[in-house]
């Protein structure tokens, strides 16, 4: 069930009572009360879901008791292998077969050979990706000693399938959300508010900009064979401007969620197109995958403990990893590569943000604008891969967005939507600029009067301005 | 208080709209009287030339199509104008969607704002049942519709200067022959809820002895459009004419006749209207319900 449908909020203030008027020191039936919750609202989208989910959580639980009991380090490195394949076996099953079968057999086919396998017509579970993710995580951290074995069964349970996070994430690490789990907390007004605001803000980027530009990204997108290239230009940039809005605002909502519930999820987002490079912009957008790549693929690998081109190897993997997590599409592998290979010319250039040229830029403060600028677009240019379904599609738009000017066809979106549009997008500029750059100006914003204020102009344009019919998460599909 | 306040504000800025598709929607809801009613989609309100009927005709016509609308929206339209005079005669152009599964939720913005009418919240609660919750809000009942609202009220230029048929004027510029066929490529399924209200339209109609046409115009890349299959058993199982111009070798591949793949510009409307006007001459001429047994 999504956040943004009725239907949740409907449900939610009662999970949020029975949550709270469960005693203090009943902590487990709490627990137990969450994972219900979690699991009933899992198998909302369909029920058989709920198998791989909790097959993915016990198998990893078993791993981590039986690595938390064995010191043997050949004996741990294999239960490790073992048990972290059967957790990605489904992953692998639900999200890649079709693609490894359908690559393979294009292959065989180029060579001569005739060889089929049949497809498979089975629905991805909903979050695999996300919950995989974080399983397997906990998995590698008892392995490497990072955290010690969970040995309690319902701990472990809520900590894979805690449902404001187990669709799109944030991916939690063990560490820091396995002892929220375990302490019993009390209703704290200043976090319960402070989940709210999140919640709000959550909803006005989703519903109000990400929802309303989607709109027109996907009517151009659809068919962008009827628009000239600085058409398809607007609606590159509309999509990366989506995609945030899209993701960051899930991820609000979530660690909104959770905050009203007790618990602090980690900040998925911070500005990221406020990034000064393609590496900056990796330390600020879905900030939990980034932090499981780095210490589960790329630190393992080496990571920058190694010559320069092992190092540079190692990112390349890295970023292959996530172009395949995020999909399963030769679109998607290009995607990652992209950001790797982007990450590498700043390595090389030095300008990365260990890079001895970085401090130099960094005192040259009228560069910023334009490294923002520079970073805004060769990331938009890279989401044009994520977009698209097909290599073919990715090079005809970039094409055309080359060779085709021409004055923008935005008549299709409609003056009334590109006025609604513009209201949240000049909010959220304000609010993005104003927390990276002019955090202590415009004082007069934190006065309680005109924070309640905003808080009603918000949930106004949120109810008036958003498109509340049939909207969906992107991540969602992951 | 806001809410409220909103709402009052909105009611009657919507209620009292001079122009646009808001005054094209009350108008059709509340005012319209003419002998002939034509409803569908885009394909309706741009493919029907209501002056060329009404002169040939010598009767009153109006084209209440529009763009992105379809069976809900018609059906409320209908009994609407019901409760107030009964037409000689009502033109239905059906097309895909009419009947294809897609997301119906889309179809609620249009008649959220006549909500406190019947139909309109019969309509709108069978779509989604929590609505009738949810339209409690005005914030929510003019969802989207703020700036429209003001535009249509403040605007004085009025869109029934044609009686609703809205020529596509504008020259296409990209080539037409790039586009995808317009045929059926995926796989379709009958949306139960559609089906059943173009049923109830059927009904609605027979009861009160209207004679009804169905009207599918032309396409410029027809393609093979499995769902009409569905469309043409429908109709033929409850007794209805239904026109088929989808594949007419007349329009089909006439560049010069369309604004895009799926919708003639005015030339075509023009061309499509005259050939039409025979059709419309003999249903109108026909004892509808003593003739035909239904």
């Amino acid at each position: 069930m999504a956040f943004n449908s009725f239907q949740f909020w409907l449900i939610f203030p009662f999970i949020f009572g029975i949550y709270w008027l469960i005693p203090i020191k009943y902590n487990t039936v709490r627990k137990v009360f969450l994972i219900l919750v979690s699991y009933l609202l899992y198998m909302n989208w369909k029920p058989a879901f709920a198998i791989v989910l909790l097959g993915v959580t016990l198998v990893t639980y078993s791993g981590g008791r039986l690595l938390g009991s064995q010191e043997d380090i050949k004996k741990r490195k294999r239960i490790v292998w073992l048990f972290a394949s059967f957790s990605l076996l489904p992953l692998l099953v639900f999200k890649y077969y079709n693609f490894l079968n359908d690559s393979i057999l294009q292959l065989l086919s180029a060579i001569g050979l005739k060889f089929s396998l049949p497809g498979l017509n089975w629905a991805i579970p909903v979050g695999i990706s996300f919950f995989t993710f974080q399983a397997v995580g906990y998995l590698l951290d008892v392995y490497h000693k990072r955290v010690s074995a969970e040995k309690n069964i319902i701990d472990y349970m809520l900590f894979v399938s805690f449902f404001p996070q187990v669709t799109s994430g944030p991916i939690s690490k063990a560490d820091e959300f396995l002892p929220q789990i375990k302490s019993p907390h009390k209703f704290d007004y200043g976090q319960g508010k402070q989940g709210l605001k999140y919640l709000l803000w959550g909803m006005f980027i989703k519903l109000v900009i990400a929802d309303r530009l989607g709109l027109f990204v996907d009517t151009v997108y659809a068919n962008y064979i009827h628009y000239n290239g600085t058409t398809c230009f607007v609606a590159s940039i509309f999509y990366t401007l989506q995609i945030y809005c899209d993701f960051a605002g899930y991820s609000f909502m979530a660690i909104g969620i959770a905050r009203t519930l007790g618990f602090s999820l980690v900040n998925n987002f911070n500005r990221p197109y406020m990034a000064v490079s393609v590496t900056d912009f990796w330390k600020r957008w879905h900030i939990s995958l980034t932090r499981w790549l780095t210490w589960q693929i790329y630190v393992p690998l080496g990571g920058n403990r190694c010559t320069k081109a092992r190092c540079y190897l190692n990112i390349l993997i890295t970023f292959l990893v996530s172009g395949i997590w995020h999909g399963a599409n030769w679109t998607f592998v290009l995607w990652g590569l992209l950001h790797g290979v982007l990450q590498v010319m700043e390595k090389i250039l030095g300008i990365d943000p260990k890079g001895k040229y970085y401090k130099t830029l960094e005192t040259l403060k009228p560069l910023k604008p334009l490294r923002i600028c520079v970073t805004f677009l060769l990331v938009s240019f890279a989401w044009i891969f994520f977009r698209m379904p097909n290599i073919e599609d990715v090079f005809s738009i970039i094409g055309k967005i080359f060779t085709d000017m021409g004055v923008p066809q935005l008549s299709d979106m409609g003056g009334a939507a590109l006025l609604m549009l513009s209201c949240g997008l000049l909010i959220l500029c304000f609010k993005d600029l104003r927390d990276e750059f002019f955090c202590k100006r415009f004082m007069f914003l934190e006065n309680r009067l005109t924070q309640w204020a905003i808080y009603l102009l918000l949930f106004c344009m949120i109810i008036n301005f958003g498109v509340l019919d049939g909207g969906q998460f992107i991540y969602v599909d992951f | 208080m806001v809410d409220i306040g909103y709402g009052l504000i909105c009611n009657y800025l919507f209620w009292h709209a001079h122009s646009g598709i808001i005054q094209k929607r009350v108008y059709v809801s509340n005012e319209v009287d003419k002998d002939i009613i034509m409803f569908g989609s885009s394909r309706m309100a741009h493919h029907y030339v209501t002056n060329i009927i009404q002169d040939s005709l010598d009767m009153t016509c109006y084209n209440a199509g529009e763009d992105g609308q379809g069976i809900f929206l018609s059906y409320y339209y209908l009994q609407s104008l019901l409760n107030r005079y009964k037409p000689k005669l009502i033109v239905y152009d059906i097309y895909r969607f009419d009947i294809e599964t897609d997301d119906n939720t889309k179809y609620i913005s249009a008649l959220k704002p006549f909500s406190r009418n019947v139909a309109a919240k019969e309509v709108v609660t069978s779509i989604s049942p929590l609505e009738t919750l949810k339209l409690k809000s005005s914030l929510y009942k003019y969802n989207s519709m703020t700036f429209n609202i003001l535009e249509c009220y403040l605007s004085k230029e009025k869109i029934d200067s044609n009686n609703g048929f809205q020529p596509f004027t504008k020259h296409f510029n990209r080539d037409i022959d790039l586009l995808e066929d317009n045929g059926n490529k995926k796989e379709y399924s009958v949306d139960s809820l559609k089906l059943a209200y173009l049923k109830k339209f059927i009904s609605i109609c027979r009861e009160n002895e209207i004679p009804l046409l169905f009207f599918i115009s032309p396409a410029y890349k027809p393609g093979h459009a499995q769902s009409f299959t569905a469309i043409k058993e429908l109709l033929q199982s409850e007794g209805v004419m239904l026109y088929d111009f989808y594949e007419d070798h007349d329009y089909a591949l006439h560049k010069e006749l369309f604004q895009d793949q799926s919708h003639m510009n005015f030339n075509g409307a023009v061309r499509y209207t005259n050939n039409l006007i025979p059709y419309l001459e003999r249903e109108i001429n026909y004892n509808w319900y003593e003739d035909r047994s239904i």
